[in-house]
């Protein structure tokens, strides 16, 4: 393999991961943090991608301005509904899981009242640049970067802030943290919101290279809770190498057809034949059987397994 | 006759005699309606067993569902022209569900992951499907003569004398020796067949369910559910327990699944959807988790509700001399209406979490209890009086109500 075929094989795995990073981060906060399957993290992706929309098509407002707003907005829509739903069932976790799905499914009904059910682009102005005979999107670059900022910011947070030091508290023994004073319930809230907002810069960040759409949500709610699992119970070293697993294998059969199967049937021009591998949907599947097939080795997930063996 | 077995016989009459004389009673639209709710019942009951039994939420349902359909469809489109019948693919879409089932039930209770991640990865699966028969769209996807033919659903191509014709998927057709010819389960003008075949199916399966909690297999899944480590010490396998009720649920959907393609000759990637998935945890949650029968009540209900609210437009003309505001309200309006099946799933799940964990049967069933007596002696003959009457009434034209 040439040089420049190499260098663009590995960005597009940067790229996997970056993605499920992304998708992943604010749910494993979720889960990892408060035990909640939050099946409607889907949908605050979509509304952070819709609050960019509003912004730009609307309000008229620059493209950054839009994305700074959406972890913002979303983060309040995630609170609203901690404190309408979720805080009513802790304790009950398949519960939260049924309830936030019924979340899910409300909010794409009413994402799809105010907007319509129609796929919206959203203009940017970043080019391409140039590897050997490949060109490469620059706006992927930048998402990487932002990827890293977000993982780094939550670290930073909930390592060195006092109300990382709460949130952590809470977490590890909610009686004793709320004996000490700390006031668990809003933490819970916080942490949620924080999940919540997560997953809205992520829907904001993508916005510009997918189409906005109410359904878009659970496009991507698959392969981020896949990416938690596999993960396992630490939230950042477990979405950051779960990610970079599955991220691997995904771009990597994504971009390679493994061999082709020959069907009948009428094509044009006539040889009729599938190829396995080399097309977004097989790096998908791979994703998915890939998985499977690493939680049947490792039941905790992969950052699960490095804590039992410590 | 004890008290238990008395209202059982009477839901049974009270439920069993109306749905056996709809053919006759109401024009065809109403038994292949109803055969379709009874189908997503069956699909519910295969998730009423696995969840409200063994403690397995599985999303993946609608999973063994859809594969059952597209296996039934591509074995029976592929046979039915050259053995005029259908009962290869039966057996096919009921094994394909079934190993799929079994292949990720290994993966995920032999690996021992938890209820949640197992939960995960159902939903994953469904979603996984629904990309893969999406992208299936191209020339190149076929089997024999069967078509995937990706958003547009499954169909037949054949070659006739000059271009490429399409044929459906075929219904259920039998043809057993010494039968003349092979006969089709259909339901329209000239015959119901088709509809008491999902009745038989759906009585059949209920009955199955039944049978498999009284035995030790469903004895100690409901163990495994209440404390699974309690059961474990007691030296079952209880991987082994929730393995098997997966795999036989996963067979339920996959017949349920051959069942609908057979039903309306069709199936498309819709079936591994999420708001297929959803819908079907909304039937078991409104029927009540617990009741064998409450996944074929909420179906019937969602079924009705959201059909009610398709047909239902509201200002379908709107005046041009309004004020902007009053416009934009009677907009809204309708744009809330024609998302209605969403929001009022939503809602259901939500309202139901919250406020009635057991769902609508078992309250129902309690009052049937209390009111026995009326019920033998008032709502029995009341219902086979009204269906009487709609029989004569279909028959001689002569309506009462």
């Amino acid at each position: 393999m040439s040089f420049d075929t190499t260098a663009i094989v590995a960005l597009e795995i940067l790229n996997s991961i970056t993605i499920l990073v992304l998708l992943a981060l604010g749910l494993a906060l979720i889960f990892g943090m408060m035990r909640i399957v939050n099946l409607a993290q889907g949908e605050f992706f979509t509304a952070g991608a819709f609050t960019v929309l509003t912004a730009v098509r609307f309000a008229h407002l620059p493209l950054w301005v839009g994305m700074l707003l959406a972890p913002i907005v979303v983060a309040g829509i995630g609170i609203a509904i901690e404190r309408l739903i979720i805080r009513r069932l802790y304790g009950r976790p398949l519960d939260v899981m049924l309830a936030t799905w019924g979340v899910s499914i409300l909010l794409i009904g009413l994402i799809t009242v105010i907007f319509g059910a129609v796929t919206q682009g959203i203009p940017f102005a970043l080019g391409n640049f140039q590897i050997g005979r490949y060109s490469y999107p620059e706006y992927r670059i930048v998402m990487t970067t932002v990827a890293a900022a977000l993982m780094l910011g939550v670290y930073l947070l909930f390592r060195y802030t006092a109300f990382g030091r709460r949130a952590r508290a809470t977490i590890a023994n909610p009686e004793m943290a709320s004996a000490a004073g700390i006031n668990t319930p809003r933490m819970f809230m916080l942490t949620f919101g924080l999940g919540a907002g997560l997953a809205g810069a992520a829907g904001a960040i993508m916005a510009p290279i997918v189409g906005v759409v109410p359904t878009m949500g659970a496009l991507y709610i698959a392969r981020a809770f896949i990416t938690v699992v596999v993960g396992g119970p630490v939230v950042l070293v477990g979405t950051l190498s779960s990610a970079s697993a599955l991220g691997f294998i995904e771009a990597l059969i994504s971009r390679f057809s493994l061999f082709r199967i020959e069907t009948a049937g009428h094509c044009a021009p006539p040889p009729c034949a599938i190829s396995i591998g080399g097309s977004a949907f097989f790096g998908q599947i791979a994703l998915l059987i890939f998985a499977i097939l690493l939680l049947r080795l490792l039941p905790q997930g992969i950052s699960g397994f490095w804590r039992e063996r410590r | 006759m004890n008290r238990v077995g008395s209202t059982e016989t009477l839901a049974a009459l009270l439920l069993l005699l109306p749905l056996l004389a709809v053919p006759w009673a109401f024009k065809p639209y109403t038994a292949n309606v109803l055969a379709v709710y009874m189908i997503y019942g069956i699909l519910a009951l295969s998730l009423t067993l696995i969840w409200g039994y063994a403690g397995i939420m599985s999303f993946g349902q609608t999973a063994f569902f859809g594969i059952g359909a597209y296996a039934y469809g591509a074995i029976g489109l592929n046979l039915i022209n050259r053995t005029q019948q259908t009962h290869a693919a039966l057996l096919g879409g009921l094994a394909a569900a079934t190993l799929l089932a079994a292949i990720v039930g290994y993966f995920m209770f032999y690996g021992r992951i938890s209820d949640v991640y197992a939960s995960i990865i159902t939903l994953a699966l469904t979603l996984v499907l629904f990309a893969f028969a999406v992208s299936t769209g191209g020339d190149e996807w076929v089997i024999g003569v069967a078509r995937f033919g990706g958003f547009n659903g499954m169909f037949g191509q054949g070659e006739s004398s000059q271009n490429i014709a399409n044929f459906q998927i075929p219904p259920v057709t039998v043809w057993l020796p010494g039968m003349a010819q092979p006969f089709e389960f259909k339901i329209n003008r000239e015959s119901a067949a088709g509809y008491f075949l999902v009745l038989g199916a759906s009585v059949l399966m209920y009955l199955l369910v039944r049978w498999l909690l009284r035995i030790r297999l469903g004895r100690v899944a409901v163990g495994i559910r209440e404390n699974e480590a309690r059961v474990a010490s007691l030296g079952y396998d209880t991987r082994f327990y929730k393995f098997a009720l997966f795999t036989i649920a996963g067979a339920i959907a996959g017949l349920a699944g051959m069942l609908f393609a057979a039903w309306g000759r069709f199936v498309n990637p819709d079936r591994f959807g999420l708001g297929f998935a959803s819908s079907t945890v909304v039937y078991v949650l409104l029927g009540g988790r617990t009741s064998l029968l409450g996944g074929f009540v909420g179906a019937v209900i969602i079924g009705y509700l959201t059909s009610y609210l398709a047909e239902f437009v509201p200002f379908a003309t709107i005046p041009g001399d309004v004020t902007p505001w009053v416009k934009f309200l009677m907009e809204t309006s309708r744009r809330v209406v024609r998302e209605a099946p969403l929001l009022v799933q939503g809602a259901v799940l939500v309202g139901i979490v919250l406020a009635l964990e057991g769902g609508v049967t078992p309250p129902l069933s309690r009052l049937l209890t209390r009111y026995r007596r009326w019920a033998w002696w008032v709502l029995l003959p009341a219902v086979v009086f009204y269906f009487a009457q709609r029989v004569v009434c279909l028959q001689a034209d002569v309506c009462l109500f």
